[in-house]
This record gives structure tokens, C-alpha cells and sequence, in this order.
């Protein structure tokens, strides 16, 4: 059996591991591929600075909600292995900020040590009336995608660089099942009017006094358009910007300078901070996550298909949790085509 | 007294910021910083800097609170000004964790610090050796930045600093009208003070910058405090111990615990090693004495025996070290001016 996995983000690789994990052992002739145009470090999940927090509200979407906590408690479980440091996994405590109080968030009993700001620690940034610490997990780009690449390569799964013009071409080459994690481009792949790009850019800077994240909100201009600084294991992010619509590939001037000036405003000190790059990208963003099993039929060349995009500025926050969701839709598909024999299925 | 010549001796944490706080308070005096060493080889270099106060068996507790207080005030606000990165100064965020529930559970600090509360059991399983913990977010003052950045400001005051090793406070009566004594454990030799004793102290400073909390065992041995570019890794204890050589068992020792603490610091790189003998004292001799010597007078502030909370507290005895300077001051010039009867 030949599983195609497109596109080698975070949500790619992960579903390819999950996948891989669970079932080499269960589907004898299981052959994994990946395909990608791009790799890590040219991906999305890339320029994420890699803090663990979903958005403010989850709009009644309790599947995502568990599937955030699903990746939280996950990576909480190999903060002490060996392997973490590797993966870019550390704990990181910090700030979310507000001008006025507002409901607490979907995933408080998910972090650690939740509470309100005390009026002292307000005085740390004016303007800013109400908040919440707490302790929460960061897993970088950098080093956990390399990661997830190192552990798919031992476990036999090919990659090849290559940009997949459409389902079809898959499964005429005899793939039976195709995982969809093409994230910002999934468009093109099957148009999805849902799918639109939150453009985004980042100043990355030197800042190693920085020891929490800090992330403002103003509530009525919507998620990530208020500054936000994340120090990371060597460079600290600076960023707060979110453009629904935006497809432009390039750095914006405009939005250097209110990343800039904003962040310096909440943060007095980076003044002093050197910039080391700057970076910007399109968050593959939908009212909710696209995971789910479709099959395809096109004239003679049927295949079948799980989706897996559509994660927003979320996709390290949600990842593992949907890389399981999509296992579990791979299970089903064996299950149907009745390739798992004598076995019984693993739980799913 | 027209300028009152002010010598202060010590270039620590302590002799800095009483002679800023000078300054601060006394505009008029000529204000001169001898110490034999200067950053980075004071005491204070070695000490992490963290605001965590070390309770002194013979200072009453609301004195000390005070001191921290304004420690804590002062820092802060420098903390959260452009200048933060300069002077060194951070806040940091983590957790103590006691083995056994302490008898004291909230400390006379818990309201000085910020955001202080017992620790939730989702964050005590992270430490599955210990029962009891607290959170809360404090400052840390990285040195050798913090000490360079007190030195700059009293270089833009006009104040001189000298490399020079004082064996006897008489030396200076002929350029001096008062002296403070900042030096630390200096003063067991330079005053003869037989209460002050060193209680060494092994650290390791290495890189391992993904670590961005603190983690403290209560019991005060055990640490991990991340700096600006450093983690510093502690410690030891060791009463009546004058040898500043680094130990290697002490050090795979220290290391050990912090890593049972913290795992992932078996990554950690370049590990440095420092040693530094705190300036112990039942309680802080924070007190002016007249010396005298065959008629001549010579009036000492003395400032020192800070021991393991010189860091917590030096902004607040600076100015009672300060203000005990004024009260020299005045003495001085009362009897200039001819005695009251």
C-alpha cells in the first residue's frame, strides 16, 4: 500500500510520523512517501517563532481545542527525554495582554500556572489594563522540523522534492492514498474559497535578556494585529501582523516599521536589540481545519484522500493532535478496504 | 564643609551603589571608588543576581522587607526602561520547590515580588522528587553589566575610581574627610571583624539558552538561574571556607543536581566554572564609627556583610548607607563650626 504524504510543514511531517508509526507494523507493504516543493527551513511552519497557544477563543470549536491539548500534553511528556532540545522543545512563561478584561481562554487548564496579571505586573506595560501569565511550551521550527525529517528517513519514509500538480498524478503512479497537507496552497490542489491567506511578517532580533513572551491583543482589530515579541533559544521574534487576503510574497517596508516601532513601544528596551532578518509568510487560514477523508474519483483513477490544512497561525499549537486525527482517518481506510487482516486495528 | 572628600572602598555591588547613591543624595561631595578589584573580579561577579533575599537572623524582618522593597522598586523601573539591556537587568519567572512542605509558607517577600502563589499540581509534576512549591517572577541582575553600568553613571558624575588595595582605613585620612567601607569580605582583614565569615560558594556558568526559568530547591543549595547570556548552576554552602579554587567533584556535583532538576541541562555547553566567598554576618554592619588616632578623627560608614543577599538588598542599604554618610557629614560640620555646650 503507497501513502503520499504532500507538503513538509509541520502538519506533513507529523501526519507522515503518526501515520508511520502506527501502522508499519500493522500493513506489511506500507510504503510512505513525502513530496514537497518546499523544505525545512523554507516552509511556513519555518518563520513561526513556535510558541504553544492557540487563539483567544476557539468559537465552539471543541475539536480543535482538543486537539491542542492533544500536541500540549504530548510535548509536555518529552520536555525531560533526551530528545527535546533536538526537537526545539523548552518551556517559556510569559504575557497576554489586554485594554480591557475579557473571558478566559479555551485552553487555561491546558498551560500551566494560568492566572490574571496583579496591578504590579500591569505597570509593566501602560495602556494595558488586563491580563493573563502563564507557562506555556515552545517548540521551534528550526530544529523540530529537521527533527521529524531525521526520525521519518530512519523509519524508511522517501522524500522527493517535487511539486505534485494534482491528486491524479498520484494516483496514476499507483499511490492509494494521498495526504493533503499542502497548507497555504492547498487551492491549488482543489480550489477551497474557505482557504485565504493571513499574511504575516516577523523582525527576528537579538534579545537574550528577553526571558517570556509577551503578547498583546487588541481585541476588536482581530488576532495577531497587535504586537507580540516570543524569545526563542537564540533569536527573539517580534512581530503583529495579520493581513486576511494578502498574497504578497514580499517583505512589506510599512509593516517593518509598525512591527518595529510597536514593539519598541511595549518593550522600551529592544531600542537596543539588533535585527538579525526579517522574514514573511502566509498563514494557510479557514474558519476551521480542513481533516477529512475524501475519496476521488477521476474517470478510471480513484484514490483516496485525507486532508490536513487549514491550521491559521496555529499549526504548531494543533499539530500533533491533528497528525493523530489524520492516523486515525488512515485506519478507517484500511478498514474499509479491509487491508488489515487478522489484527485488530490499534485503538484509534 | 564645603566638599565634603568621600572615599568609598569596594567596587562590588555594594561600594557602587552606595557611591551612586552618594551622589544621589549628597551633590556636593567629591566622591572617589577605591577597591583592588573591579568587575569581573569582584564577588559580586560570581553571584547570579537573582532578587530572592536571604533572611539575616539579626535584622528585624520589617527592615529587611524594606530593603528588598526598594531594591526591587528601583530595579523594576529600570527593568522596563530603554536601558534594561545595558544595566543587565531582567525579569525572570520560575519556580522554588521544597521536598517537604516548609514550615514558613508564604516568605516576609512573597508581596514584594511579583505574581507570588503556591505552585499548581500540573506544574509539581514536572518535579516529581518535591511536594510543595511556588511561583513567582523576580529580577536578576547580570553582572558584569550591571556593575559596569553603576560605574559608567558615576564616571558621568565625575567620580573617580581607582585600582588600589587599602590595608588600613588610616591610609586615607590625609586625602578623605569620611570613609565608607564597602568591602566585603575585605573587612575580615581591613576592620578586623571577627563576626564576618566567608561561606564559599561554587557556581557554574554555562550556555544552555533555552532555558528561561528559574528553578531553585528551597533548601537554597540547589539553583538554576538563566542571565542574559548565561545559566548560572549552583551551589555550595561551605562555612569558614576561604579557598576560591574551583573543586571538580564539587563541580560534577552541582551539575548533577541541577540536571536531576532540570534535564535538559545535559546539553548544556562551554561550562565555566566560579567561585566566591560571600561576605557572611549575622546582620548587615550597616553603622558609622568615629576612629581615632593620636587626636585625628576619622569618620567610616561601614556597609558590608551582605553575605547571600547582597544583591536583594543593595539599593536599600546604599542609601541608609548614604544617609548615615549625610549624619557624618553634619557631625563634621557641627563641629566645625565650633561644639554646641
Amino acid at each position: 500500500m503507497r501513502v503520499a504524504v504532500i507538503g513538509a510543514g509541520v502538519i506533513g511531517l507529523s501526519s507522515a510520523l503518526c501515520i508511520q508509526e502506527q501502522f508499519h507494523g500493522l500493513v506489511p507493504s506500507l510504503e510512505l512517501e513525502l513530496y514537497a516543493d518546499h523544505f525545512t527551513p523554507h516552509t511556513t511552519s519555518d518563520g513561526a517563532a513556535g510558541l504553544w497557544q492557540p487563539y483567544l477563543s476557539d468559537l465552539g470549536n471543541l475539536q480543535e481545542t482538543l486537539w491542542n491539548k492533544e500536541t500540549f500534553d504530548h510535548l509536555l511528556g518529552h520536555l525531560h527525554s533526551p530528545a527535546a532540545l533536538e526537537m526545539g522543545l523548552f518551556l517559556l512563561s510569559g504575557y497576554n495582554l489586554f485594554t480591557e478584561p475579557v473571558p478566559d481562554p479555551s485552553w487555561k487548564n491546558i498551560v500551566l500556572g494560568f492566572r490574571n496579571l496583579t496591578p504590579k505586573e500591569l505597570e509593566l506595560f501602560p495602556g494595558y489594563s488586563y491580563g493573563w501569565f502563564n507557562t506555556a511550551l515552545m517548540l521551534e521550527g528550526r530544529s523540530y522540523l529537521p527533527w521529524l525529517t531525521n526520525r521519518l528517513t530512519q523509519r524508511g519514509v522517501k522524500f522527493f522534492h517535487k511539486k505534485v500538480e494534482s491528486f491524479q498524478e498520484l494516483f496514476s503512479q499507483g499511490v492509494d492514498v494521498v495526504i493533503n497537507c499542502t497548507g497555504m496552497r492547498s487551492g491549488e490542489l482543489q480550489p477551497d474559497p474557505e482557504l485565504q491567506p493571513g499574511w504575516g511578517q516577523i523582525i527576528k532580533v537579538l534579545a537574550p535578556w528577553l526571558k517570556h513572551f509577551i503578547i498583546t491583543h487588541n481585541v476588536k482589530s482581530g488576532i495577531y494585529k497587535s504586537p507580540y515579541v516570543i524569545p526563542g533559544s537564540e533569536f527573539t521574534v517580534l512581530g503583529g501582523i495579520y493581513q486576511h487576503g494578502n498574497w504578497s510574497e514580499e517583505n512589506s517596508a510599512q509593516d517593518h516599521k509598525t512591527i518595529w516601532e510597536s514593539c519598541c513601544h511595549l518593550l522600551p528596551a529592544l531600542q537596543k536589540a539588533k535585527i538579525v532578518s526579517e522574514w514573511s509568510g502566509l498563514r494557510p487560514s479557514r474558519p476551521r481545519v480542513r481533516l477529512e477523508w475524501e475519496s476521488i474519483r477521476h474517470g478510471n483513477v480513484q484514490g483516496e484522500v485525507i486532508h490536513n490544512y487549514g491550521h491559521g497561525g496555529f499549526g504548531i499549537t494543533i499539530h500533533w493532535g491533528c497528525a493523530m486525527a489524520a492516523a486515525r482517518l488512515f485506519g478507517s481506510i484500511l478498514q474499509e478496504r479491509g487491508k488489515v487482516a487478522s489484527s485488530p486495528l490499534p485503538r484509534l | 564643609m564645603a566638599a565634603p572628600k568621600v572615599a568609598v572602598v569596594g567596587a562590588g555591588v555594594i561600594g557602587l551603589s552606595t557611591a551612586l547613591c552618594i551622589v544621589e543624595t549628597c551633590p556636593s561631595c567629591s566622591v572617589t571608588v577605591l577597591s583592588d578589584q573591579f568587575s569581573p573580579n569582584t564577588t559580586s561577579d560570581v553571584a547570579a543576581g537573582m532578587l530572592i533575599p536571604h533572611t539575616y537572623p539579626g535584622i528585624p524582618i520589617h527592615v529587611q522587607k524594606q530593603w528588598f522593597k526598594e531594591t526591587f522598586t528601583y530595579l523594576f523601573a529600570i527593568s522596563n526602561s530603554a536601558e534594561a539591556s545595558e544595566a543587565g537587568i531582567h525579569l525572570v519567572s520560575g519556580w522554588q520547590v521544597f521536598k517537604s512542605t516548609p514550615k514558613e509558607e508564604l516568605p516576609f517577600w512573597s508581596d514584594a515580588v511579583l505574581g507570588f502563589r503556591p505552585m499548581s499540581e500540573a506544574e509539581l509534576q514536572k518535579f516529581p522528587q518535591y511536594q510543595f512549591g511556588q511561583a513567582f517572577t523576580t529580577l536578576k541582575c547580570d553582572c558584569p553589566p550591571y556593575l559596569l553600568w553603576l560605574e559608567k553613571r558615576l564616571k558621568a558624575t565625575g567620580v573617580q575610581m581607582y585600582n588600589r588595595k587599602v590595608s588600613d582605613l588610616w591610609e586615607l585620612h590625609s586625602d578623605y574627610d569620611i570613609v565608607v567601607n564597602c568591602t566585603g569580605i575585605g573587612a575580615h582583614q581591613l576592620v578586623g571583624d571577627k563576626k564576618l565569615f566567608p561561606v564559599r560558594g561554587q557556581v557554574l556558568k554555562v550556555y544552555a539558552p533555552w532555558v528561561k526559568n528559574f528553578i531553585r530547591d528551597g533548601d537554597g543549595l540547589t539553583y538554576i538561574y538563566p542571565g542574559i547570556h548565561r545559566v548560572t548552576l549552583g551551589g555550595t554552602r561551605e562555612k569558614e571556607s576561604w579557598s576560591l579554587s574551583p573543586d571538580p567533584v564539587t563541580t560534577k556535583d552541582i551539575f548533577d543536581r541541577c540536571c536531576s532538576l532540570e534535564p535538559s541541562l545535559r546539553e548544556a555547553q562551554d561550562i565555566k566554572v566560579k567561585v566566591g566567598l560571600r561576605p557572611s554576618r549575622q546582620c548587615v554592619r550597616l553603622q558609622r564609627e568615629v576612629l581615632s588616632q593620636g587626636g585625628v578623627k576619622l569618620p567610616v560608614v561601614h556597609n558590608y556583610g551582605h553575605g547571600a543577599g547582597g544583591f536583594s538588598v543593595h539599593r536599600g542599604t546604599a542609601k541608609e548607607a548614604a544617609h548615615l554618610l549625610g549624619e557624618c557629614i553634619a557631625a563634621l560640620q557641627g563641629s566645625s563650626s565650633g561644639a554646641k555646650l
